[in-house]
């Protein structure tokens, strides 16, 4: 069986002698008479398993040291050893520290070995556990490089086919018969490409959904507007974008981005070429704990008929612009994860505008 | 204004693509392809400034191993404003990454931000979108 290493705490040097003599056939045990001492052995021995620790020190308490050490050394078990029975501070040292186990002063040999007995069980147990969360963390990780690698990789090729497909369409001595069928080739291409991008955005969105942090929503459209820069310029379209953000909030920001990207990207791409007052408004507004962001633009807008089709998977209400009938898709799929709703109002030739609200997570 | 074209993306197959069309467009247009980004680089800064009226388009690709996009625009700063001035850089790429495309917007040398698959209405966009600044 594996060596249990056990650290005692007392300012008597007494009583560490004796622990000593007592249990030095059993166990490794550091001895330390001040909580400076114990400090110094916890930062040198990481596999300290169970700490020990007299209530009565001079300077801080033994409640007090182990809900300090707590936050250094989380690992090894915590016990207090006390002969005084000042039951409200040890109660609350209990609840407080998260220490194992109480033993009374003074103390039997039998005691403390089914104490150390118990507490190296559960040492064992949790670091186990701590263990393996970090394995499975950097397998996630792991996972999130692969994904994102073996989607470019297959991507890449992909869209090569299509490039490809397009010279062939130039080609005066490709015969229509030919043509034609690379176009299918073409089209069979663009379909496998909706199903990569697909299941990366989907692996995306399964994966990192329970990461909350604040949010701040300027610096957020600041990125949002200085992304669609190009696109804006290049179409001559206004962008406004009013943020008005009193209270804190708190949600996930890859879902966030998510949403908010699908609709500017909606947005900037779906424009009428034939006014020149085209326009994309941002407006955000978080207040009573619900964040509201509106979309709006006067794009080409979308068919009455088509409206309720619109978040279904590869539902595409236009050909005018190439897309992948994924983003609507995957923006509910978001939404709905954030405990959100999303209200569409649009007019063919006159415009969109979606309208999200979105609960703060806290 | 005269424009020549460096593309430079390490799958042979898309150089291949690209300068296939360009000669398409216009057969005048010179078209110098890299599989690396550090060849391209180190070819860049051997170039002498253009006059103002020729341009060279630097079509590029983020992801690649070895020396990135971002590496080689990190690099690309470095060099003589006047260098950089007879460059115009497109980011080219199969990333659709919102991430990947701020950065890149953030970087004034870059144009534009687009997606693959490379087509001829983007190749025409690109000679529009210099002619038209000239």
């Amino acid at each position: 069986m594996e060596e249990i290493k056990i650290l005692y705490v007392d300012d008597e040097i007494n009583n560490l002698s004796s622990f000593k003599s007592t249990f030095r056939f059993y166990y490794k045990i550091l001895l330390a008479a001040s909580q400076v001492e114990a400090m110094n052995y916890l930062a040198q021995n990481s596999d300290i398993s169970i700490v020990m620790c007299d209530q009565r020190m001079p300077g801080s308490s033994g409640v007090e040291f182990l809900e300090e050490i707590k936050l250094r050394f989380p690992r090894p078990v915590r016990m207090l050893v006390s002969g005084y029975t000042d039951m409200e501070a040890l109660v609350n040292g209990v609840n407080k520290s998260n220490i194992f186990k109480y033993i009374k002063k003074p103390w039997s040999a039998a005691e403390i070995k089914a104490a150390i007995n118990d507490g190296y069980k559960h040492y064992l147990t949790s670091s186990l556990l701590t263990q393996k969360n970090e394995e499975l963390h950097s397998a996630y990780k792991q996972l999130d490089e692969f994904a994102y690698n073996v989607t470019h990789g297959l991507r890449d090729p992909i869209l090569s086919v299509l490039s490809l497909v397009e010279i062939a369409q130039h080609m005066d001595d490709v015969p229509e018969s030919v043509k034609e069928i690379l176009q299918m080739v073409g089209l069979a291409m663009v379909q496998l490409d909706n199903y990569v991008e697909n299941t990366h955005d989907y692996h995306q969105l399964k994966n990192d959904t329970t990461n909350i942090s604040e949010i701040s929503f300027q610096p957020l459209a600041d990125e949002f507007a200085q992304a669609y820069e190009p696109d804006r310029a290049r179409k001559a379209i206004t962008f406004t974008c009013n943020i008005d953000q009193q209270e804190a909030f708190r949600s996930n920001k890859t879902l966030l981005h998510v949403i908010v990207n699908n609709l500017l990207s909606n947005a900037f791409k779906y424009q009428r070429k034939n006014i020149n007052d085209n326009f994309v408004g941002l407006d955000i507004t978080v207040a009573n704990d619900i964040a509201t962001i509106i979309v709006k633009d006067n794009g080409i807008g979308i068919k009455a008929d088509y409206i309720r089709n619109i978040f279904e998977p590869l539902y595409r209400a236009t050909s005018v612009e190439y897309g992948s009938g994924l983003g609507l898709y995957n923006l509910k799929d978001a939404l709905q994860k954030l405990g959100g709703d999303i209200y569409v109002d649009s007019k063919e030739d006159v415009g969109s505008t979606f309208k999200i609200v979105i609960p703060n997570k806290k | 204004m005269h424009l020549d074209f460096i593309i430079v993306d390490n799958n042979s197959l898309n150089c291949f693509i690209a300068e296939r069309m360009l000669q398409n467009i216009d057969s005048s247009i010179g078209v110098h392809t890299f599989l690396h980004a550090q060849e391209a680089y180190e070819y860049i800064k051997k170039q002498p400034v253009n006059p103002e009226d020729h341009k060279t388009v630097v079509m590029l690709d983020i992801h690649m191993p070895l020396m990135d996009g971002f590496a080689f625009l990190q690099e690309f700063q470095k060099l003589p404003e006047e260098l950089q001035n007879s460059f115009a850089i497109y980011i080219i790429t199969s990333s659709t990454d919102i991430n990947d495309k701020i950065k890149s917007n953030k970087v004034t040398a870059v144009k534009r931000f687009m997606s693959k698959p490379i087509t001829f209405n983007m190749l025409n966009d690109i000679i529009n979108s210099m002619m038209v600044e000239a």
